[in-house]
């Protein structure tokens, strides 16, 4: 089999590319969503009733949608309360994000709540305040607890990016779409070459995430 | 924003809703059947099975469940295969949702303690006979609240079939919100249909975790 068409300078370029845009659309929207996964997360741990009641709701209802759902709603229909037009790049950075702030959340208050309470009372008998107690003691403890958790989320979220292949980001899959949709037109060897990337990529966070879990267990 | 397009296509989202959930179930199905099987090669006492078991999780949890839907679709036709789309649909679906019920039965399994499996083989029992008397029954509780958050996943994932154009519930909002440029409203009614299936669902996982854990 003549495999010259796929095999040759400039399409494995043109691929690599999109590997390029699949990894800065994950690494953007980690970013993100760790931020924003912390924030909700301390919220939803808010004393203060209101507050919580918010992050718990934007929380369990984000986690009962699917990401695509989250996708075609920023690309379609946010621009049409915002006002303004979006970059595809720019609302499949904030699906990603939006989406996946909420399992972060989850992640992160289950690390929180897994701090013992005695660390976080000895905290206090010496005097620290409620926000000293969180960012020198609760925080970075509760960090390192879920790392695993972490890497296994943010593995899912480089899964996903391949989604907005639908809204027609230029990433991995649909470069192999557009690959194949080219003389000799077949799809089976792209396929097969991208499911190669995605897996060696994948798998090798996985891998990364299975040390922490081991250093951290 | 019109929000009178909502209930103007109540039925057709209505239809698309019970696609959604026929997908779901059938995927299930088969991930159920297709995950005991692989969760039984993941622990069968020859390597080769266990490294063929685990070939298949790994290969399969790895990558995206949208290049695997697209595989079917669009690549299997150059070698002759030809399936409809809510087929493929349910295919992919169902065989990528099963390396994560094995993993799920695997953790169960490993959180028996070797050594019964061990002493009731060593007391004359045949693999299988303490795998089915011993081990399984104890594994069953610890596997429950994985399986329901796979579950879950499943029927937030059954929208990827929305792309090889069957009309699960995403799908028909997608497309009814293209003809009337009524995004929001179409949109937010998808939204509700999954919650109605999603919220409980987690809420009974809650339960169970806290029950069974």
């Amino acid at each position: 089999m003549d495999l010259s068409w796929l095999f040759n300078g400039p399409t494995l370029r043109f691929l690599a590319a999109g590997l390029g845009t699949t990894l800065e659309l994950a690494a953007v929207s980690i970013a993100i969503s760790f931020a924003g996964g912390v924030v909700l997360a301390l919220a939803r741990l808010s004393r203060f009733r209101p507050l919580s009641v918010v992050a718990t709701i934007y929380i369990e209802g984000m986690r009962g949608l699917p990401v695509l759902l989250v996708i075609f709603f920023a690309y379609f229909a946010l621009p049409h309360m915002i006002g303004m037009k979006l970059e595809p790049f720019a609302a499949a950075v904030i699906a990603l994000s939006a989406f996946t702030a909420a399992l972060v959340a989850e992640i992160v208050r289950a690390g929180i709540l897994s701090v013992p309470a005695g660390l976080v009372e000895a905290a206090q008998s010496q005097g620290l305040s409620g926000a000293q107690i969180m960012r020198i003691i609760s925080l970075p403890i509760a960090l390192r607890r879920m790392m695993p958790a972490l890497v296994a989320q943010f593995v899912t979220l480089l899964k996903d990016t391949s989604l907005t292949a639908v809204i027609n980001i230029l990433e991995l899959t649909r470069r192999g779409q557009i690959v194949y949709s080219q003389p000799p037109f077949q799809p089976m060897p792209v396929y097969a070459l991208i499911a190669l990337i995605y897996f060696t990529v994948n798998f090798g966070l996985g891998r990364i995430g299975r040390r922490l879990e081991a250093r951290t267990a | 924003m019109d929000w009178s397009v909502l209930g103007e296509n109540a039925g057709a989202l209505a239809h698309g809703f019970l696609v959604t959930l026929e997908v779901s179930a059938l995927a299930l199905i088969l991930a159920l059947a297709l995950g005991v099987v692989v969760a039984s090669l993941r622990v069968a006492p020859a390597p080769a099975l266990r490294g063929a078991g685990a070939a298949y999780v790994e290969f399969l949890r790895n990558i995206p469940l949208l290049v695997q839907i697209f595989f079917l679709y669009f690549a299997l036709p150059s070698v002759g295969v030809r399936l409809d789309a809510f087929l493929c649909g349910v295919l992919a679906l169902g065989v990528y949702t099963s390396a994560f019920v094995a993993e799920a039965i695997r953790g169960g399994i490993a959180a028996v303690p070797r050594g019964q499996l061990e002493a009731a083989v060593s007391s004359g029992m045949r693999f299988a006979t303490a795998m089915r008397l011993i081990v399984l029954p104890q594994a069953v509780s610890k596997t429950i609240p994985p399986l329901g958050n796979t579950t879950l996943n499943l029927i937030k994932n059954s929208s990827l079939v929305s792309t090889i154009g069957v009309l699960d519930v995403l799908g028909t909002a997608n497309l009814i919100g293209a003809r009337s440029f009524q995004y929001v409203p179409m949109f937010v009614g998808a939204a509700i249909c999954y919650l109605i299936v999603t919220l409980p669902t987690a809420l009974g996982v809650n339960v169970l975790e806290r029950r069974l854990g």
